[in-house]
């Protein structure tokens, strides 16, 4: 193993190293106290965090901002609406999609209705963007006026956009034709794809996601596939309240329950 | 008995599932020993709409039904017609199928039965325990579902293992839910597990 010059890494137990640790001088020191603030939910980082957004000293060689994209995934995690100017300013950076990503999906955790006009210019914008983020977030802010923007990207290349457009008009429109597109990834031959329609459907999880579930076409052990990578899903997901998340695979366990005596 | 005799008749030439969905309909209304047997046969029939008409209908007619659907398991060579058999006898829950079901649900980790058909033998059991007042009945199904619920690979076992001994509910049962909390790696599973301690 090569040895390394990294300072000696003092293991990160309390807010005031991690606060320490993120001013230092090692770079991957930096990147784990911003994980560890946004994993502890601390909220007295959220300032902290937001000037991490503008970090200069670490990038790497293809020109991304490692430590500015993990400031932003912590500040989702806070879901402190403070930080949303920081963010709206985050997402100016063109250099980083990923940092733009990173931004984008904070403020879906956030949830706040400021962010709705910066993202509809990014999705009228005629540059390359992180468009599968975007679009879910557009759908979890019920952004609704974006829907003639958001229609074509049902026949995008990538298959994971076109999911994101169909949730985003499932959940506007509550149209089961829409929730059907991922049901139907849910038996995708990509794992990939399998794993991401099982989430989309764990996050708009609704007695609707089920039943179009329960009703799909397909052999019951593959019904019961889905349900459990569903409830999978929910159970990871820290988008949801803690009660909301109880109800979800509540509803789920009963599908399950009831799909056990089919044949 | 002539009537009955003609509506045997009109099933078994059913031009159509809806025809025999009705004819099932009213033969169950009959109520009589023999039409079970028209109805176990209904369940041999290629339109899956007919074959769940039938199980819904020996369901309602049990517990005539139970003897007739047991000689039928043992008598059939297709697999199909024995999962149908297996899925109504665990629906009806009664004490004489459990020697059944428990063959069904297994002794190995993998037998021959397919794994929904197994899954729904193991729901039996809990039906059949749950109803029971025999406790020799409801021990035996609880030491089988505890087999189940600690080897079986078949999440779906695992899980129905569960589902059916929190129906049981006896302290033995709640105390085996326990000791698998500690062990159980799925994570549908142990959520189901918790589910069931919780309620």
């Amino acid at each position: 193993m090569a040895m390394t010059t990294a300072s000696p890494a003092e293991p990160i137990l309390t807010v005031s190293s991690a606060l320490a640790a993120l001013s230092g001088e090692d770079n991957q020191l930096r990147y784990y106290a911003a994980w560890w603030l946004g994993k502890h939910q601390v909220q007295s980082a959220c300032a902290t965090l937001c000037l991490a957004l503008k970090d200069e000293r670490y990038r790497t060689a293809q020109g991304g901002y490692p430590l500015r994209r993990q400031a932003a995934r912590a500040l989702g995690a806070l879901k402190n609406p403070q930080a949303v100017p920081a963010l709206l300013e985050a997402l100016e950076c063109g250099e980083d999609l990923r940092l733009r990503e990173a931004a984008i999906q904070a403020l879906a955790a956030i949830g706040d209705a400021r962010a709705a006009t910066p993202l509809l210019d990014l999705l009228q914008s005629t540059t390359e963007q992180p468009y599968e983020a975007l679009i879910e977030t557009l759908g979890t802010l019920k952004v609704w006026s974006a829907r003639p923007q958001i229609e074509p990207f049902l026949h995008h290349s990538s298959e994971r956009v076109q999911c994101a457009a169909a949730r985003y008009l499932y959940l506007l429109t509550g149209e089961p034709q829409y929730i059907e597109r991922l049901v139907n990834n849910l038996s995708h031959e990509n794992m990939y794809l399998r794993w991401a329609a099982a989430f989309d459907l764990g996050a708009i999880c609704s007695v609707q996601a089920v039943r179009a579930i329960i009703e799909a076409k397909v052999p019951n052990s593959l019904k019961l596939l889905n349900l459990k990578r569903i409830l999978e899903a929910v159970l990871d997901s820290d988008m949801d309240s803690v009660a909301a998340k109880q109800e979800k695979s509540q509803e789920l366990i009963r599908a399950i329950d009831n799909l056990l005596i089919q044949l | 008995m002539q009537k009955l005799d003609s509506t045997i008749d009109r099933l078994r030439r059913a031009s159509t599932p809806s025809t025999a969905v009705t004819e099932i309909q009213s033969l169950v209304k009959s109520g009589t020993p023999r039409a079970c047997l028209a109805l176990i046969e209904a369940l041999s029939h290629h339109h899956p709409a007919v074959p769940a008409a039938a199980v819904a209908g020996l369901v309602q007619l049990a517990p005539d039904s139970v003897e007739p659907l047991i000689a039928a398991f043992h008598a059939a060579k297709d697999q199909g017609l024995q999962a149908y058999i297996v899925q109504t006898l665990a629906q009806i829950g009664d004490p004489r199928a459990y020697d059944l079901l428990a063959v069904v649900v297994g002794v190995e980790v993998a037998n021959h039965c397919q794994g929904n058909v197994r899954r729904i033998a193991a729901r039996g059991l809990g039906t059949i325990a749950s109803i029971a007042s025999d406790a020799e009945i409801i021990h035996r199904a609880v030491e089988k579902l505890a087999w189940a619920l600690l080897n079986a690979e078949d999440w779906g076992l695992r899980y129905a293992a569960v589902v059916s001994l929190q129906e049981i509910g006896t302290p033995e049962a709640i105390a085996l839910l326990q000791q698998a909390l500690t062990t159980e790696q799925d994570k549908t599973v142990q959520v189901r597990i918790k589910t069931a301690l919780d309620g």
